[in-house]
């Protein structure tokens, strides 16, 4: 029989008991999505490292013949190690500009190092001009294999036959630019080539310019290196990494942690909100159901089955809640893997995990409902049958805080007073209003603040931080002079100016990070600078000026002397010099300095390896067209492209914003919602004695809206600190060294916050509104009370 | 009829009237084509046994509920005919109801309580005066859980008077009292009768009542029927 009150109980309390319902599938469906999401990326990423030898380190040198490596492989600590060939190559193609890293692999060894994965064709031959091509270029501009491309190396045209497809776990992330967020898989990808080939194409036999190498004890990378760089010094180092500051590796890792820092907070936070409502809503069950209690107690019913009977409510709701979540939550994992992993080129696997997720999900869902249904029900084990008959002692009975200053409060409107005192005397539910639309407004200052952020950074960078219209990269350090002579005369190129790309590990005291130095003009125009209030900053002579960043990691402030190591540096390889400026970079983490300041630094080699150009649309064409086959050409980059590129990687936020305005809404519709209806079914006779005495629906309305007003004002003052400080732990997982993410909740955001949290709180009120217009005045009053 | 009765001008007319609840399986003709007339400043008392249809009809003249047919009048206004706003402005200025269980807003303290009602009403009575009427001062500040239900029930009673409305509906207003305590408020509603001059009628189904009445009723299976003392 308990059974049928039991679907009764339900019906009555559908709003509620939905919302709660509601709630616990979001906080499941995000748990699984999440951590489904973390895991199979981890596991995916191990077993992708596993399976193709990922090394250790990465040696890159200017160049050096292919025998050292049998040197490199006696130091002691290494393992193995492999030597190869890694050149930028460009695609012969007068549509777009196309840009593909070679590297090359030795053929003979089926373990190498670093290998790569055929995804489909078949391996190349040794003897031809034959290439496994990227599998995003090959998809993005819908190669088949056996197709031919045209690639100039060493200024000479060359055709390529394209054998198959792969990646590697080397160039999981891989990008064209160091100012790239992500590149255009139809502008730019890896390609993989035999070393006996690729060797003879670049006039480069028995030469090397990369090693891969693995470690006995990878802890003892340092040792190595010192040992490595011994061996190799004279061959220009140009970077010799281990495997936490690779790239590829610490970009991967870093989206990882962003990850997995959002698989607990934000399902546990949805948790706890649906909890309390299930907490709630037993609790006044149990209070209004005390005389029923007392008599199914009086007939014999234990404590425990009573119990029982009310725990199986919250139990339904996880049960329902959980299992649609997780149903939700993992079919949606390989939607949310093609979404959250643009740009990491790997392949994800899922096995294994469904059944976990299964299981974690019902026993998260099981005790958050069973915790808190038994928190809500355990009152009955309390009661005893007489007492359990008798009306409650009514809270009311107590003078509250506000009556301690009723002098504050003598003049003010009845309606006003009722809600203050409402408020003041149901402590548990204020507070739970209070939290639900501080979390609400918190999580719905996100939206804006995140598109603001984005903009920002895509308008800072592409419209007042680099100005040029084309950069083009050389291959190699060359003489400025030189070279700007060659392009800034031309006819309809406006400017010119050169820039220089000095790979260095900055060092303050123990603190060292591998970064670059982009050294311009101080007079320049195309590469500007500007302080945290937006004001241009004049690049320093004499000093380095650092990003926010790089400074913030290695505990830099202006005046301190840090360390320089680059491999361009003569002698010990190592310059010190003060901090002049600290400016935020939003993009990249990187130095800046004055081009006459590197060259000194360089012992008067007046070196550039990029030229940033502006002119009209058919001088810059010629320009590319009369330079696309030299060999000293890296790249071109059209600063249009790349921010399009960055705005299309950007438009899979959209997304985001959608979500998270839909999850804040929701917590704030839900919170409202059970705060209102449990409001309307507790008060029913003191409303209907409001009616009575000749209130109006609308002003009996009043007297709620007036105590969840004042809620709500406090909830959204609450929920802007803790807005600014979910953003800025987002902000601190969420950015890497290519992508820094500012943490500034904007004006707009908030007033898009308080806009939105107030028609999440108004939606419900709708309902409110309807079911004081539903009182049945005369049978509330007839009720005892 | 009271001779002094029919010199006043008539305050409520009933015609007629029926309230049949209907809830599709079960069909219950609470009042039955009451008819009758009340003057102004009368006492005057329905008795009739549970289930008679007494509160129904002190729900149909409060407006409370509405009348299924027939028709309910209010001097010249048709009460029948009001819509739900303007029912409420009708009860706001000129019903003052008293209750059984007495429905006092327990998140008000006494004077709170009396206030609310003062506040809905242009010209209410002065409610210090009020409170000093029914005898509560000194426990103004006193909630409705920290009084005694003959205390709760004066509360409810200066609640009803302190808008000055012309009618007091009083529904069992000495049902949750003992026999000493029901006196005394029966002696304040004549009180509050003879000195305001307010229009009384009292719902109940104690026939002691009777001796405080001007005219009286009886209600029985939904049917009025006036009786002489």
């Amino acid at each position: 029989m308990l059974y049928r009150k039991l679907l009764r109980d339900f019906w009555n309390h559908k709003g509620a008991y939905l919302a709660s319902m509601i709630l616990v599938m979001v906080g499941i469906l995000v748990y699984n999505m999440m951590s489904m999401l973390h895991d199979s990326f981890d596991y995916s990423l191990n077993l992708y490292y596993d399976e193709y030898h990922m090394a250790n380190g990465t040696l890159k040198v200017t160049s050096m013949p292919l025998s050292k490596v049998d040197q490199i492989i006696k130091l002691q600590g290494v393992k193995s190690a492999e030597g190869r060939l890694e050149k930028r190559v460009r695609l012969l193609d007068e549509e777009r500009e196309v840009t593909f890293n070679f590297i090359s692999y030795d053929a003979k060894n089926p373990d190498r190092l670093n290998n790569f994965q055929l995804i489909e064709g078949r391996m190349p031959d040794p003897t031809r001009p034959e290439i496994i091509m990227g599998n995003y270029y090959f998809n993005a501009v819908g190669l088949t294999i056996g197709d031919v491309i045209p690639v100039i190396i060493n200024g000479e045209k060359h055709n390529l036959e394209i054998v198959g497809y792969g990646r590697s776990p080397e160039f999981i992330y891989a990008k064209k630019n160091n100012n790239e967020l992500i590149s255009d898989p139809e502008t730019f990808d890896i390609a993989f080539m035999p070393y006996r080939s690729m060797s003879e194409m670049f006039l480069l036999e028995n030469q090397i310019n990369n090693v891969a190498f693995s470690l006995y004890d990878p802890e003892n990378f340092e040792n190595t290196k010192l040992e490595m760089k011994d061996l190799v010094y004279k061959y220009g180092i140009k970077e010799l990494t281990e495997l936490e500051e690779q790239v590829s590796h610490s970009a991967t890792t870093q989206k990882l942690d962003g990850i997995g820092s959002m698989t607990t907070s934000v399902p546990i936070m949805f948790l706890l909100i649906s909890g309390t409502i299930i907490y709630i809503v037993l609790k006044r069950i149990i209070e209004q159901e005390r005389t029923q209690i007392g008599v199914l107690k009086a007939c014999g019913f234990s404590d425990l089955r009573l119990l029982m009977h009310y725990i199986i409510y919250a139990v339904i709701v996880g049960a329902v809640g959980g299992g649609l979540g997780a149903y939700i939550g993992i079919s949606s994992v390989p939607y949310l893997i093609e979404m959250m992993a643009v740009g990491f080129n790997m392949p994800f696997e899922t096995a294994g995990l469904t059944q976990k997720y299964v299981i974690y999900s019902f026993l998260l869902s099981m005790f958050f409902a069973i915790f808190s249904g038994y928190m809500g029900a355990r009152r009955c084990l309390k009661l005893e049958p007489a007492d359990a008959m008798r009306p409650p002692v009514s809270k009311e009975s107590q003078e509250g805080l506000m009556d301690k200053f009723y002098w504050a409060f003598e003049g003010s409107d009845m309606k006003f007073r009722l809600a203050l005192r409402n408020m003041l005397r149901n402590k548990g539910r204020s507070l739970f209003i209070l939290f639900g639309i501080a979390i609400t407004a918190a999580l719905l200052t996100f939206p804006v603040s995140m598109s603001d952020m984005y903009g920002k950074m895509l308008f800072d960078q592409f419209s007042k931080i680099e100005v040029y219209d084309m950069k083009i990269s050389l291959n190699t350090y060359m003489d400025r002079e030189t070279v700007m002579k060659l392009i800034e005369n031309r006819d309809g190129i406006t400017r010119a100016e050169p820039m220089m790309v000095l790979p260095v590990k900055i060092k303050n005291a123990w603190r060292s990070k591998d970064s670059s130095i982009i050294s311009i003009r101080t007079d320049g125009k195309l590469y500007n600078l500007f302080d945290m209030d937006d004001n241009p900053v004049t690049l320093s002579r004499d000093g380095l000026t650092l990003s926010h960043w790089v400074a913030k990691e290695l505990d830099i402030e202006v005046g301190d002397e840090i360390v320089l190591e680059s491999p361009l540096f003569r002698g010990d390889g190592v310059r010190r010099i003060n901090v002049a400026q600290i400016v935020p970079q939003y993009i990249g983490t990187n130095g800046y300095m004055n081009i006459e300041l590197v060259s000194s630094l360089l012992e008067g080699k007046d070196y550039i390896n990029s030229i940033m150009v502006t002119g009209t649309d058919l001088a810059l064409k010629q320009l590319n067209d009369d330079l696309n086959e030299s060999k000293f050409i890296d790249t071109f980059d059209y600063r249009e492209q790349i921010a399009a590129v960055f705005n299309e990687y950007m438009a899979q936020t959209t997304a985001m914003v959608g979500i998270l305005i839909v999850v804040g809404m929701l917590i704030g519709f839900s919170v409202i919602y059970v705060a209102l209806t449990i409001s309307l079914s507790e008060r029913n006779r003191e409303l209907a004695t409001m009616l009575v005495v000749g209130l109006t629906e609308g002003e009996v309305h009043q007297v709620l809206l007036i105590e969840q007003f004042f809620l709500a004002v406090f909830g959204i003052i609450m929920g802007v600190p803790m807005g600014k400080a979910m953003l800025v732990s987002f902000a601190e997982t969420s950015s890497s060294d290519f992508l820094i993410m500012p943490a500034i909740i904007p004006s707009n955001a908030l007033l898009f916050s308080v806009v939105t949290t107030v028609i999440a709180i108004l939606i419900p009120q709708i309902i409110g509104r309807k079911k004081i217009g539903e009182i049945i005045v005369t049978e509330a009053l007839n009720a005892r009370e | 009829m009271n001779g002094a009765a029919e010199l006043r001008k008539p305050i409520l007319k009933a015609y007629n009237v029926n309230k049949i609840y209907d809830n599709g399986q079960v069909r219950t003709h609470a009042v039955k084509d009451v008819s009758f007339t009340v003057y102004e400043g009368e006492f005057i008392v329905i008795l009739g046994p549970s289930g008679s249809g007494k509160s129904t009809l002190m729900n149909l003249i409060g407006g409370m509920d509405a009348i299924t047919s027939g028709e309910l009048y209010y001097r010249d206004q048709a009460i029948h005919g009001f819509k739900k706003k303007e029912l409420a402005k009708f009860r706001r200025n000129v019903i003052g109801f008293v209750f059984q269980f007495y429905n006092l807003l327990p998140s008000l303290n006494c004077i709170e309580n009396i206030r609310l009602t003062a506040d809905l009403t242009k010209d209410p009575l002065p409610v210090n005066e009020i409170i000093k009427k029914v005898g509560l001062e000194g426990r103004e500040r006193h909630f409705p859980s920290q009084l005694s239900g003959g205390q709760q029930q004066r509360v409810a009673l200066a609640r009803a008077i302190v808008k000055a409305p012309e009618i007091l509906l009083c529904d069992e207003p000495t049902g949750a009292l003992d026999t000493e305590t029901s006196y005394q408020v029966l002696d304040l509603l004549q009180q509050i009768n003879r000195e305001y001059n307010k229009t009384l009628i009292i719902i109940s189904h104690d026939t002691e009542l009777v001796k405080y009445a001007d005219r009286f009723f009886e209600i029985r299976d939904g049917k009025l029927h006036e009786k002489v003392s």
